[in-house]
């Protein structure tokens, strides 16, 4: 159906607003970024007026930025892969098998989302304490794995269901016992659910604040938020030196971003979330 | 099939029995507390500069400074190693926020630091549970004359000596010269009545112009508390809590003269709680708010403001009496505290008293007073030519003269929860002053002084 | 498909043993916890010995007999604010999705742009908002000065103090739901609709007749979903109002972490214990009902 004249300047409209709406406050977060601290805290409206980088080389020059960086990105990453290949797995033996206890473990992942995770956090500070995995990435990595993990598998579970089971059975034919049939078949044509997933697990573990506050205790093992948070106390909010630190933290989600996005819309139509 | 779920429930069940045999949320077992004092401490380190301690290693240290104050503070511990090669002092950044609750739980788990800044509304807590170092017998004779009284009070918990004090502070009465004149003052109002009055002249509510900017914040809420005659809670010398007088007639009257006379008349009567101490201090900076209430830790910040290049244009008094002459303003601060487990090693233990004697000098509190305008706690420190001839830390004695001390019960850092909502509650006109404050009383009765309460 | 169970279970067996370790232990010594008075005070630490007490059901009856005057505000609130935040994001995601759904220049673009907040992490862009909402030097009031309107002080004001939180996690929310009804969308046979054009059936009946049965399935997955997480969503409420003024806006999750950093363990616990089941219910009713209709 063609679009009529008018049917399309409304369409435009409507995504107009909502895509002012949606851009607002990081492009708000940025134009601040390049403010100088007596403008931040202004009362009239300035965009920009005497742009400067000071933010940004006082946020490199104070803390270890470029060090949270690459500890942020290392938990991010590691935990991706870590939940991704769990994910896979499960999501798989529960789309493709029938076992007894295979409903249950469907509830059972949805279940796992509803236990605040919060309150998780002083048990799961003992347990680290006893593994000496405090102040390490591998007690952030496990948390946030664990805690992606059941949105990925439902995520999976549908995109699996869509491949057909005759590929796989040719694969039988072929020789590949179940694992084989799995890593060879089913995974390449699942890249863009695999996509969705990495990406959910990714920025999970990247923009997650309060577990790492309480898991890290050095500065050089930092992650990114908390790093930024040494720069507040009670006492003062430097935003300047916020909303650089907040455009810094964003680029890498927003490549990630980028590069995965057209896989992200078809893995979340294809199979995605359905009940 | 069913072998697994059995072996599934089996691995369950152990997991339920584990919990149910774990004893809380710490897993190691309970120990004896170790002595307070340790064996054979030595006291004979001198008073600072060269000397040989026997002690090579390192010496852990939690600052919960900032970490642009935090560079000021590395020199002093750079040139402290310089003078005992051998030993390293690793400093470490750790936020303020939650900073007790870490502490707390390094300690239980035998990972605490050697040193600790701990805010002085922390110290008796952390001595109660055992976590400290007994310093009364560690320091020469006389050592605790050198300071001023009650900084070293908020240090001492049932007559022993758990911190050094490090750096004292209190609100103070903070003004714009500039707006001062404005209104027809020569000095910063002495009453409230008076800074009302005055503050008019200056105040156009839609211009945002202010003649005072008020927080919701509980600590700020106190000089109109003790300004009307009214109190928190006393204690005894055991530290145990004798009477909670918060919600005393007077502290309501108090109150309600905030909201009746001040709200909406000087200060916007609604504002932002979350952001309001950026506000404050953005708007004292601009030049556009008269006075504020303030402590020396922003004297720094507030001097990079437009209004303040001229830096004399910043003038600081003490708190503003309310009724009867009465005004007052809680003392804060930090003291360094030692954790108990140094107590075992006598050389480590005689380091650590070195580092906290050079530390507390006079010359070395001269330094931080002049870089970071932080108050010493050192009264020959006041006498130093760089500090005596600072303007602003020559007012601040004024300030800390009329300042109320603050007992010393364990876990009184937990009043400000329950205190500061309520006080919210109050100012979002949601409880009348007595409600609020009857409500906080409460709380701090059956909650937070729980075991504290003197029977 | 066949029934080897032990290889179903050698795939699962890795997410069940470290969802053992992260998840239910914990939650098994929360559950144990609520049995107790464990406070800071009263657990045992190296320097003294443990002296908590078993109290039974003690904390349950408190909380529940609203004893504790807080439980069933907090809760009211809760719910209020995951069925406004969930109406929003449904009908605007499917607003979205349904405009989205055409083909049209720029569509692409439009789609990177609206999912924007769902890329960005969202303590970030809470603090954002938190800065456009101040209200001294906010965007928000600095725009409505220049047009001489009065300014507001947002977060600490009735009713906006719910409404600011309420905008900005709508804000948040939206992507997500309308990714998924786009895809729901997009799977929805083309020949329904021919069919129906050929009935001589308007736009409006055929969204009502084929659109939204068709969508049922992807719907009230993500409306439970989204029920869930926008029950125990943290960040909003914590950077933007802190829970205030006074803890007006607490909700159930930011009351329960309060309690905790005031070492109220056992009572914070069962907080998190009467959260887990409330949901619990809810999606077991939920899914009752979505299967029925």
């Amino acid at each position: 159906m063609k679009m009529s004249r008018r049917h399309l300047a409304l369409t435009h409209v409507i995504l107009i607003i909502f895509a002012i709406w949606s851009v607002f406050p990081v492009f708000w977060t940025l134009v601040t970024s390049f403010k100088p601290e007596s403008q931040i805290f202004s009362t009239q409206i300035k965009v920009i007026d005497q742009p400067t980088l000071q933010n940004y080389i006082d946020l490199l020059t104070r803390g270890d930025f470029v060090q949270w960086a690459i500890n942020s990105l290392f938990v991010s990453l590691v935990t991706t892969v870590f939940a991704v290949f769990l994910a896979a797995t499960c999501a798989y033996a529960i789309s493709r098998f029938r076992f007894r206890g295979r409903s249950a473990s469907l509830y059972l992942f949805l279940v796992a989302q509803m236990f605040p995770a919060v309150i998780l956090l002083i048990p799961l500070f003992s347990i680290f304490t006893n593994l000496k995995l405090i102040d390490t990435p591998w007690a952030l990595v496990l948390s946030y794995a664990t805690f992606a993990i059941p949105f990925c598998i439902l995520m999976l579970k549908g995109f699996f269901d869509t491949i057909p089971y005759e590929l796989e059975e040719a694969g039988r034919v072929d020789g590949l016992g179940p694992f084989g049939t799995f890593w060879r078949i089913v995974i390449p044509l699942s890249v863009p659910g695999l996509a969705v997933t990495a990406f959910f697990a990714f920025i999970t573990a990247w923009n997650e604040f309060l577990f790492a506050r309480s898991f890290l205790t050095s500065e050089e093992a930092f992650t990114l938020p908390v790093g930024m948070a040494t720069f507040i106390d009670p006492f003062n909010q430097p935003w300047g030196l916020l909303t650089a630190g907040s455009v810094l933290i964003t680029i890498p989600v927003m490549i990630f971003f980028f590069v995965a996005q057209r896989f992200l819309i078809s893995g979340m139509t294809t199979g995605g979330v359905k009940g | 099939m069913k072998r697994h779920l059995r072996l599934a429930g089996l691995v369950a069940g152990v997991a339920i029995v584990a919990a149910a045999c774990s004893t809380g949320t710490a897993s190691t077992a309970p120990s004896k507390a170790p002595s307070a004092a340790p064996s054979g401490a030595p006291s004979t380190a001198p008073s600072s500069g060269t000397g040989d301690l026997a002690y090579k290693g390192e010496i852990t240290y939690w600052n919960t400074m900032r970490d642009i104050e935090m560079v000021e503070v590395q020199k002093q511990v750079d040139a402290w190693q310089t003078l005992h090669p051998g030993i390293t002092v690793k400093m470490t950044l750790t936020p303020f926020d939650g900073a007790d609750k870490k502490y707390e739980t390094a300690a239980n788990n035998k990972t605490a630091p050697d040193i600790f800044r701990s805010d002085v509304g922390w110290t008796s807590g952390f001595a109660a549970q055992g976590m400290l170092l007994d310093l009364t017998t560690l320091f020469p004779a006389g050592f605790g004359d050198q300071f001023l009284p009650a900084p070293l009070a908020t240090g001492t918990y049932q007559s022993k000596l758990w911190g050094v004090p490090q750096v004292t502070d209190a609100l103070g009465l903070q003004c714009n010269k500039t707006l001062l004149t404005a209104a027809g003052l020569t000095a910063p109002p002495t009453s409230w009545d008076e800074l009302v009055s005055a503050g008019a002249k200056v105040t156009n509510l839609t211009e945002q112009k202010y003649g005072f900017y008020m927080r919701g914040d509980s600590y700020w809420s106190q000089p109109f508390i003790w300004g009307w005659g009214g109190t928190l809670f006393t204690a005894n010398a055991e530290g145990k809590v004798t009477d909670i007088g918060v919600n005393s007639p007077e502290s309501v009257n108090g109150w309600n003269y905030l909201k009746d006379k001040v709200l909406g008349t000087v200060t916007p009567a609604t504002w932002d709680f979350k952001t309001d101490y950026d506000n404050m201090n953005a708007g004292f900076k601009a030049g556009t708010t008269m006075c504020i209430l303030q402590g020396p830790w922003a004297v720094a910040d507030i001097l990079k403001g437009a209004a303040f290049t001229d830096k004399t244009n910043l003038v600081i008094a003490p708190v503003p009496v309310g009724v009867n002459g009465k005004t007052g303003s809680p003392v804060g601060g930090h003291n360094w505290v030692v954790g108990v487990d140094v107590g075992t090693n006598a050389d480590k233990t005689a380091a650590v008293v070195n580092f906290l004697q050079y530390m507390t000098s006079a010359d070395q509190q001269a330094v931080l007073a002049k870089s970071l305008g932080l108050l010493p706690t050192n009264i020959a420190a006041y006498a130093v030519p760089d500090v005596a001839s600072d303007p602003l830390i020559n007012q601040w004695n004024a300030v800390m003269a009329a300042a109320t001390n603050r007992s010393g019960v364990p876990g009184a850092q937990g009043i400000y929860d329950s205190f500061g909502k309520n006080f919210q509650l109050f100012l979002t006109g949601s409880s009348t002053a007595k409600e609020a404050l009857d409500a906080t009383a409460n709380t701090w009765e059956t909650t937070v002084f729980k075991n504290q309460m003197a029977q | 498909m066949g029934s080897r169970g032990w290889v179903a279970w050698a795939f699962m067996a890795p997410v069940l043993l470290v969802m053992a370790l992260i998840v239910f232990y914990p939650m098994a010594i929360g559950v144990f916890q609520t049995f107790t008075n464990i406070d800071n005070l009263n657990q045992g630490t190296r320097f003294r010995p443990p002296s908590w007490e078993f109290v039974g059901l003690q904390n349950y009856i408190d909380i529940l007999t609203g004893k504790d005057t807080k439980f069933y505000p907090v809760l009211a609130w809760t719910v209020v604010w995951t069925v406004v935040n969930v109406f929003f994001h449904y009908t605007l995601g499917l607003l979205l999705a349904l405009t989205l759904n055409q083909r049209f220049r720029g569509r692409t673009s439009y789609r990177m742009l609206l999912l924007l907040p769902w890329a960005v992490p969202a303590y970030i862009t809470a603090i954002a908002w938190l800065f456009i909402f101040n209200g001294e030097y906010g965007l928000l009031n600095n725009v409505l000065g220049a047009f001489g309107m009065p300014r507001v002080a947002w977060l600490s004001t009735f009713p906006w103090y719910y409404i600011m939180p309420i905008i900005v996690n709508v804000w948040l929310g939206i992507p997500f739901m309308m990714v998924a009804l786009l895809g729901g969308l997009q799977s929805i046979p083309g020949d329904l609709y021919e069919a129906a054009q050929m009935d001589g059936a308007s736009r409006t009946q055929s969204f009502w007749n084929i659109t939204l049965p068709q969508l049922r399935s992807v719907s009230s997955t993500v409306i439970l979903l989204g029920c869930i997480w926008t029950f125990n969503i943290f960040v909003v409420i914590y950077f933007i109002t802190g829970g205030g003024p006074g803890g007006k806006t607490d909700i159930l999750v930011t009351y329960t972490y309060n309690g905790f950093t005031l070492g109220q363990y056992a009572i914070a616990a069962t907080y998190g214990v009467i959260i887990f089941s409330l949901l619990l219910v809810f999606s077991a009713v939920y899914r009752r009902v979505a299967r029925e209709s």
